[in-house]
C-alpha cells in the first residue's frame, strides 16, 4: 500500500460512494470537498466542531455551502463533535454509518480537517461496522505551515541548537494527556514502559505526553517532510525536542512524514523487540499520516496504548495556510492486519 | 509442471468428480449397479455394464474386466453401504455388538459398539473395500511406534461379512479402537466459554506434534486429523490430553503416503491456527504475539511456516531453544544500541526505576525516612516532584530480575502499580451504571490486577530459582478455579506446561479479558471480589512458597494522583486500605492536592488510624534547632552529599567526593546575598553549599545541577579532580534554574480563572516569575543603603490574615503546592496576628533564574485580597501590591530578562 498523489483532473475519489470530511478551519480542508469529482450519488458526511471556538460556526456553514453546491440535498448528512465529548461522538457516527446503503462498498476519509484523537477514532469505529468496505484515507497538504521559515530562522538565531518552545502555535497549551477505549491498551510490565513520540513543533504537548507518562525508555520519530525545500522543518522539530534527547534514556529515529508503511515498519521493528519488557505507548503529535501508521499499528497490537495530548483549545489565525497536493491511501483490510502478525 | 499441463488435469480430476455426482444421483442407480454383477471376491464384472464403462472411463479398471484398488474403492462408495448395522436390532459382529453409526467416511464407516461379553465400549471402523492395500503390515509397521498413549490404536482386527446393495456378499476389514472418554475437540473449541489461556496451543502443538512426528518417523501417517478424530481427554489429576483417533494409516484409498503426510501436517497447522483463532477471539485487546509472548509466538509462527514441510521440523521448532536464545541476543544487542543505557548519572533521573536492577543498587535512602516508609502498614507518601517518592515505593516492590533488592522479599513482597504509566486510567467509562456497582467492580479489578501480578512475579522468581514450590497447587488452583468463570483453568499436562505457569497464564487471560470489559465500561464476566479474596490469596500463596511462608505484601500504587489515577479508583485503592489485617498493607504515593483520602462509602481515611503520611519534602526541611522541628542542616548535606558521591564511585569518576569537583567556599550564602542585593554583575552561584541549598531537598534537582557543571566544565569519568570553575558552576546553576521556571509553562492542564478557560501551565508561570520578581525588587532594594548591613531575602510569602481564598486562587495556590513551585510544609507563627499559618517558601531552584539568594531571611506579609491578586492577576500585583514594587518598578529593578520572556509584556496579555 502506497500513498498516491491525486488531483482534480488524475483522480482516485471518483468511485468512493461516502466521503467523511471534517470542518476544520485550515483551507486545505476544504479541498477535496470542493474541488475533486465524485459519482452524483456519493454520500457526504460532515462533520462538524462545536465548542467555544465561535469561528466554527462559521466555518460549518461554508463547509455546508460547498457541499450544496456539489453534492445532492438528501445525500448531505451531518454529525457534530460536542466539546470534547468523544464517546457521544462515536454513538452518533456508528448510528449514521449502520445507516448507509449496502452497496456503498468504497469510503473516502478526508482527514485534513481532523485532530488525531477524532481520526483514530472514526477509523476504528469505520473498520468494526464496516470490515469489509474499501477505505481511502484522503489528505490534503497545507501550501505553508506554522512556523514559517522565517519565524524558524529567528528562533534559531535567538535560542540556537535547543529551541524551548515555538510561541504561538495553532494548538494552545496542552490540557490533558487523553487515553479513550478501545486506544487504552494493555499493561504488564510494571515499571518498563516506552514512549514513542511521533514529535511536532508543539514542544508543550510534548512535554505534557512525556511528563504524563514518565517513561522508562523515550523513542523520539521526527518527522522528514518530502520535499527538500521543507529540510528546515525537521531541523527545527529535532531543536524543540533536543531537552529530551539530552535527559532521557532515548532512542531517536527520523521517518518520512507521508510515508505510511515506512512508520509502521519502523514502530513494528521496535515492538519486535520491546514487546517481552515494555508496555508501548504511542504519542502521535505529528502528520496525518503518521497518525494513520500509528492507528494501523494500533491495530495490529491493540495492547498498545494510544495517548493523545489534548490542547486547551486552538488559535485558527495560526494554522496552516492554502493547499497545495492532495494524497491518497488505500487502507489494508483489517482481517489481514489482525490475523497476520511480523 | 507446466501450467497448461496442471489446468488439464485438474479439469479432468472435476470432470470426474461431476460424472460421479451425477451417477450417484441416478434414479436407475441400484438397477445399473445390479447390472455391473460384480463379484467382490473374484474382481470379475459385467463389462458391457454402463458403470463399467463409466468407471473404464476414470481410468479405474484393469485387464478386461476387473477393477483396481480405486475402482473397487469407487464401486463400494457407491454400493456398500452397512445399511444392515443400522436397522436397530443391535447386530452382532464378531464378538462386537453395533449400537450406532457415528459416521461415513470416503474410506471408511464408524460404529459405536461394545464388546458383547465384556461390555467394554470399543469403536468400529469399518474399512471399504480398496481403501487399504495391506492393513496388516501396516497396523504391524503402527505397532513399531512409540505413542505413550497419545494415539490410540486398534487393539483388534475382524472380517465382517456384508451386502452390497444387490445383494452380492463379501466382507470387509474391521479394525476394533477402545472407546475413548472426553470430549471432542471440535465441541472443545465451540463450548460456550471457551477460553483458552495462552498456552493451551503450545500444549496442543507439543503433544499432537510429538505423535504425528512419531508417526513420521516409523513411516506412517494419520491420514484423517480432522476434529472429530482428536479426544480431549481428562486424566485422575484433571489435566487434559489431546489423544489421536482413528488412524487411518494405510486404509485412505489411492491417496499417496506423500499427500496423507501432507494432509496431515495442513490439518495439524490449521487446528493449531483455530486454537489461536478461538484464543483471540476473547481477548481482542491484546495481539496474539502480546498473549502468548515472543517465545511462544515464534515457535508456533516457525510451526505455521510454508517452511515447515514435515514434523521433525515442527518438532525441532517445538523444541529450539537456540533460536529463542538468539533473538534474546538480538534484542538486547537492539535495546542497547538504540537505548544507550547511561553512563553517568546525567541520565539517570533520580526516581525512576528504569532498570530495577540499577535502580536498586543506586538508591540512597535517608534511613529514618527509609525505615519509616518500608514498615508494615499503610502509608500516603507525598512530596515534592522529584524528591524520590517513587524511589522509596520502588524500593519495597519485588522485582525477580534485580540481584540485590532493597528489601528481603521473605520479609516484604512489594506489588509495584507505576500508575503513571497509565494502567489504572482507563477504568473512567463507568459511570454510567450503578455507582455501588461500579465501586464494587473497581475494587474487584483492583484486586484482580494485585493477584495476577503477584503470581506473574512469583513464576519468574521460580524461573530464577529464587522461590520454590513447596506443596502442590491444587489448593492456589482451586481458589483461582472459583474465581475465574467456566472453563476455570483447563489443566494442562505438566509434561508440557508447568503447573504454574498454565495456572498464571490462565489469570493473565481472565484479568486481560475482565480489564478490557471494565475499561469498555462492560460488567465483569466473574464474581466481584473484595478484601476478604485477596487476604485468602496471600494465604495461600504464603503456603504454597515456603520462602513466602511469613513475608508480608506491601500493594504499592505509585504515582496515584489525578490524573493517573481517577478519583474512583483512588476510593477503590482507599477500599482496600482500610481492609485491615496483618498480611497486606497498602502503600501510595502521589504529588500534593492530588490524592482523594475518602473511601467509596464517604469514609474519611483518619490519620494515622488508617494510615500514616509521610511527606518527604517536610522530613527533610531543615529547621531551627532549638524547637527540635526540622532537620539539622548538617544531616542534609551529609545526605545530598552521599547520593552525588555514591554516584561517582558507581559510574567509575576519577574523584569519589563532590567536594573535590566544586568546592565549598566559607561563607557563600550571605556573600552571595549582598552581591545580588547590590546588584554587582559579576555574581556566581557556585560551590557546593550553594548546590545542595539550590537543590532544595530534591535529589533530581540536586543531580541535574550536578551532571549540568559535569557537562559545562567538560568533567567525565577520567578527569583529574579538580574544582570547576565559578563561572562554569554558575553558567550551569543558572542553566537548570531557568529549565526548571520555563518548564512550569509547558505543565498540562487547564484551570478557570475569572470565567476563562486558561493554560494551567501558563498561569503557574506566571504568578511563578512575578513571585520571583517580586523577591528580586524587595532585595534590589534591601540593597540600596547596604553599607556592613546584611541583606535579607525575602523567601517566602506568609498570611496576614487567616480568611480562606476564592475559587480560582486556592485552586492556583494548590498546584503551585503539587507541582512544587511553593512548599507549605512549614507552620509557623504569623508575627501579625501570632496564628500559626503555613509560609509558602519558593522553591530554591528558581532562585538563580530570578538572581536572587536562597536564604529564608524574610516573608512577604500578603492580606488575602493581596495574594488573590497575585494568584489570580500576577502583573496586576508586580503593578501595584505593595509599595516597596512599585518603588521598585519605578526604578526599573523589577525587570528582569528571563530566556526572550518579556515581564512587562504578561500585562498585556491579561
Amino acid at each position: 500500500m502506497t500513498v498516491v498523489e491525486i488531483t482534480p483532473e488524475k483522480n482516485l475519489c471518483e468511485h468512493i460512494d461516502v466521503l467523511i470530511v471534517a470542518a476544520g478551519f485550515e483551507e486545505r480542508s476544504r479541498r477535496i470537498l470542493r474541488d475533486f469529482p465524485f459519482q452524483s450519488d456519493t454520500l457526504v458526511l460532515l462533520i462538524g466542531y462545536d465548542n467555544e471556538i465561535g469561528l466554527n460556526k462559521q466555518i460549518i456553514e461554508q463547509f455546508r455551502s460547498i457541499a450544496k453546491k456539489r453534492f445532492r440535498l438528501e445525500l448531505i448528512q451531518e454529525l457534530s463533535l460536542v466539546g470534547r465529548d468523544l464517546d457521544g461522538f462515536r454513538k452518533q457516527f456508528l448510528d449514521r454509518i449502520s445507516e448507509i446503503p449496502s452497496g456503498a462498498r468504497s469510503v473516502g476519509l478526508d482527514m485534513s480537517g481532523m485532530p488525531s484523537d477524532l481520526m483514530c477514532l472514526i477509523l476504528d469505529a469505520l473498520r468494526s461496522s464496516q470490515p469489509y468496505s474499501e477505505i481511502f484515507a484522503l489528505y490534503t497538504a497545507a501550501d505553508e505551515y506554522i512556523p514559517t521559515k522565517n519565524e524558524y530562522l529567528e528562533l534559531c538565531q535567538r535560542q540556537g541548537d535547543e529551541i524551548d518552545y515555538v510561541p504561538n502555535t495553532m494548538a494552545l497549551e496542552m490540557a490533558e494527556n487523553r487515553t479513550f477505549s478501545p486506544f487504552n491498551g494493555y499493561r504488564s510490565h510494571e515499571t518498563n514502559a516506552c514512549l514513542a513520540l511521533f514529535a511536532g513543533y508543539e514542544a508543550h504537548r510534548s512535554t505534557g505526553v512525556i511528563e504524563d507518562i514518565n517513561p522508562s525508555v523515550l523513542l523520539l520519530i521526527y518527522g522528514k517532510p518530502p520535499a527538500a525545500n521543507l529540510d528546515w522543518r525537521l531541523d527545527l522539530s529535532r531543536r524543540l525536542h533536543r531537552k529530551f534527547e539530552r535527559t532521557r534514556r532515548c532512542s531517536v529515529e527520523t521517518v518520512s512524514t507521508q510515508d505510511v508503511d515506512e512508520a509502521i515498519g519502523l514502530l513494528d521493528e521496535y515492538y519486535t523487540y520491546l514487546t517481552d519488557d515494555y508496555d508501548l505507548i504511542v504519542s502521535p503529535i505529528c502528520s496525518k499520516m503518521q497518525s494513520l501508521a500509528v492507528y494501523l499499528f494500533w491495530e495490529r497490537y491493540p495492547e498498545v496504548q494510544l495517548s493523545f495530548p489534548i490542547p486547551i483549545g486552538y488559535n485558527p489565525e495560526r494554522s496552516p495556510i492554502g493547499f497545495s497536493s492532495s494524497y491518497s491511501y488505500k487502507m489494508p483490510s483489517r482481517v489481514t492486519v489482525s490475523i497476520e502478525g511480523p | 509442471m507446466p501450467q497448461a499441463q496442471s489446468s488439464d488435469m485438474l479439469n479432468f480430476a472435476l470432470e470426474q468428480k461431476k460424472r460421479l455426482i451425477e451417477l450417484a444421483r441416478d434414479p436407475m442407480l441400484h438397477e445399473k449397479l445390479c447390472d455391473l454383477s460384480y463379484d467382490w471376491e473374484s474382481n470379475v464384472c459385467n463389462t458391457s455394464a454402463e458403470i463399467f464403462q463409466i468407471l473404464k472411463d476414470f481410468g479405474v479398471t484393469e485387464g478386461t474386466s476387473q477393477l483396481n484398488r480405486h475402482g473397487r474403492l469407487l464401486l463400494g462408495r457407491l454400493a456398500i453401504h452397512f445399511s444392515e448395522f443400522d436397522d436397530g436390532t443391535q447386530p452382532i459382529v464378531g464378538s462386537y455388538t453395533i449400537s450406532k453409526r457415528i459416521r461415513s467416511g470416503k474410506n471408511s464407516v464408524i460404529f459405536k459398539a461394545h464388546h458383547t461379553l465384556l461390555k467394554t465400549p470399543v469403536i468400529l471402523k469399518m474399512i471399504r473395500p480398496g481403501a487399504s492395500d495391506d492393513i496388516v503390515s501396516c497396523l504391524q509397521k503402527l505397532s513399531n511406534g512409540s505413542f505413550n498413549g497419545s494415539l490410540v490404536l486398534p487393539n483388534d482386527l475382524i472380517r465382517v461379512p456384508t451386502k452390497d446393495v444387490c445383494g452380492t456378499e463379501t466382507s470387509v476389514h474391521c479394525l476394533v479402537f477402545p472407546e475413548e472418554q472426553g470430549s471432542d475437540f471440535s465441541d472443545f473449541l465451540t463450548e460456550k466459554n471457551s477460553a483458552f489461556n495462552a498456552l493451551l496451543a503450545l500444549a496442543f502443538a507439543r503433544q499432537v506434534g510429538e505423535t504425528l512426528a512419531e508417526l513420521e518417523r516409523i513411516g506412517a501417517y494419520h491420514g484423517d486429523l480432522h476434529p472429530h478424530n482428536i479426544r480431549v481427554v481428562h486424566s485422575k489429576d484433571g489435566a487434559i490430553s489431546f489423544k489421536l483417533l482413528d488412524v487411518s494409516f494405510g486404509s485412505v484409498g489411492s491417496t499417496s503416503l506423500n499427500e496423507a503426510k501432507n494432509d496431515d501436517l495442513q490439518n495439524y497447522k490449521h487446528l493449531i491456527s483455530r486454537i489461536l483463532s478461538v484464543q483471540k477471539s476473547y481477548n481482542s485487546q491484546v495481539s496474539l504475539r502480546r498473549f502468548l509472548g515472543t517465545r511462544h509466538f515464534r515457535t508456533l509462527k516457525s510451526i505455521l511456516s510454508s517452511e515447515t514441510k514435515d514434523f521433525r521440523t515442527a518438532l525441532y521448532h517445538l523444541q529450539d531453544q537456540a533460536s529463542h536464545t538468539t533473538y534474546v541476543n538480538a534484542k538486547n544487542r537492539f535495546i542497547n544500541a538504540k537505548f544507550s543505557p547511561p553512563t553517568s548519572f546525567r541520565l539517570q533521573r533520580y526516581e525512576e526505576f528504569t532498570n530495577p536492577s540499577a535502580a536498586s543498587e543506586l538508591f540512597v535512602p535517608f534511613d529514618e525516612l527509609h525505615k519509616k516508609i518500608s514498615g508494615f502498614g499503610n502509608s500516603f507518601v507525598s512530596g515534592n516532584r522529584g524528591s524520590g517518592k517513587s524511589t522509596y515505593l520502588a524500593s519495597l516492590a519485588y522485582f525477580a530480575s534485580v540481584e540485590k533488592p532493597v528489601c528481603d522479599f521473605r520479609h516484604v513482597f512489594g506489588i509495584y502499580f507505576a500508575c503513571r504509566q497509565g494502567e489504572l486510567k482507563g477504568f473512567t467509562l463507568l459511570k454510567a451504571r450503578d455507582p455501588a456497582e461500579n465501586n464494587r467492580t473497581l475494587v474487584s479489578i483492583l484486586i484482580l490486577k494485585t493477584m495476577q501480578r503477584t503470581l506473574e512475579q512469583i513464576v519468574e522468581a521460580v524461573a530464577a530459582s529464587k522461590l520454590r514450590v513447596t506443596t502442590d497447587l491444587s489448593d492456589l488452583s482451586d481458589f483461582l478455579n472459583a474465581i475465574i468463570p467456566e472453563p476455570g483453568i483447563i489443566k494442562l499436562e505438566t509434561r508440557f506446561i508447568s503447573e504454574l505457569d498454565n495456572i498464571l497464564s490462565t489469570l493473565t487471560r481472565y484479568e486481560v479479558s475482565e480489564s478490557g470489559r471494565v475499561a469498555g465500561g462492560q460488567e465483569c464476566t466473574g464474581r466481584i471480589l473484595d478484601g476478604q479474596d485477596l487476604i485468602r490469596f496471600f494465604g495461600l500463596v504464603r503456603t504454597t512458597f515456603s520462602e513466602l511462608s511469613t513475608t508480608r505484601f506491601y500493594l504499592l500504587f505509585d504515582d496515584a494522583g489525578v490524573p493517573y489515577v481517577p478519583e474512583q479508583v483512588q476510593k477503590a485503592i482507599n477500599e482496600l486500605i482500610i481492609t485491615s489485617n496483618p498480611i497486606f498493607c497498602v502503600k501510595v504515593t502521589a504529588e500534593r492536592n492530588t490524592y482523594n483520602l475518602s473511601t467509596i462509602s464517604g469514609k474519611e481515611l483518619e490519620h494515622p488510624h488508617d494510615y500514616v503520611e509521610h511527606d518527604i519534602s517536610a522530613t527533610l526541611f531543615i529547621g531551627p534547632r532549638s524547637t527540635g522541628s526540622g532537620l539539622d542542616h548538617r544531616r542534609l548535606e551529609e545526605y545530598f552529599r552521599k547520593i552525588v558521591n555514591f554516584r561517582l564511585r558507581e559510574f567509575g569518576y576519577q574523584g569519589h567526593d563532590i567536594l573535590d569537583y566544586v568546592g565549598d567556599p566559607v561563607g557563600g550564602s550571605q556573600t552571595l546575598t549582598n552581591r545580588l542585593a547590590a546588584g554587582h554583575p559579576n555574581t556566581s552561584y557556585f560551590g557546593w553549599t550553594t548546590i545542595w541549598h539550590i537543590a532544595d531537598r530534591n535529589p533530581r534537582n540536586l543531580l541535574e545541577i550536578v551532571a549540568e557543571i559535569f557537562n559545562v566544565a567538560g568533567i567525565d569519568r577520567d578527569t583529574k579532580p579538580s574544582w570547576a570553575s565559578m563561572r562554569d558552576q554558575n553558567r550551569a546553576i543558572k542553566w537548570i534554574s531557568d529549565k526548571k521556571l520555563q518548564a512550569l509553562s509547558q505543565i498540562s492542564g487547564a484551570i478557570e480563572v475569572g470565567g476563562k478557560r486558561v493554560s494551567l501551565g501558563r498561569k503557574l508561570f506566571e504568578v511563578t516569575i512575578v513571585i520571583g520578581a517580586t523577591f528580586h525588587t524587595y532585595l534590589r532594594q534591601d540593597g540600596r543603603n547596604l553599607d556592613s548591613r546584611k541583606a535579607r531575602q525575602h523567601l517566602a510569602i506568609e498570611r496576614n490574615d487567616i480568611r480562606g481564598l476564592s475559587g480560582s486562587a486556592e485552586l492556583i495556590l494548590q498546584k503551585l503546592i503539587t507541582y512544587g513551585v511553593l512548599d507549605d510544609s512549614r507552620i509557623g507563627v504569623a508575627r501579625d496576628d501570632q496564628l500559626s499559618k503555613p509560609f509558602y517558601v519558593l522553591n530554591r531552584i528558581y532562585c538563580p533564574a530570578f538572581r536572587i539568594g536562597y536564604q529564608r531571611d524574610d516573608h512577604l506579609k500578603l492580606s488575602v485580597g493581596k495574594l488573590e491578586l497575585l494568584l489570580t492577576q500576577p502583573e496586576q500585583f508586580r503593578k501595584q501590591g505593595t509599595k516597596r514594587l512599585r518603588d521598585g518598578i519605578s526604578d526599573g529593578s523589577a525587570q528582569i530578562e528571563l530566556f526572550g520572556y518579556d515581564i512587562d509584556a504578561l500585562s498585556e496579555k491579561q
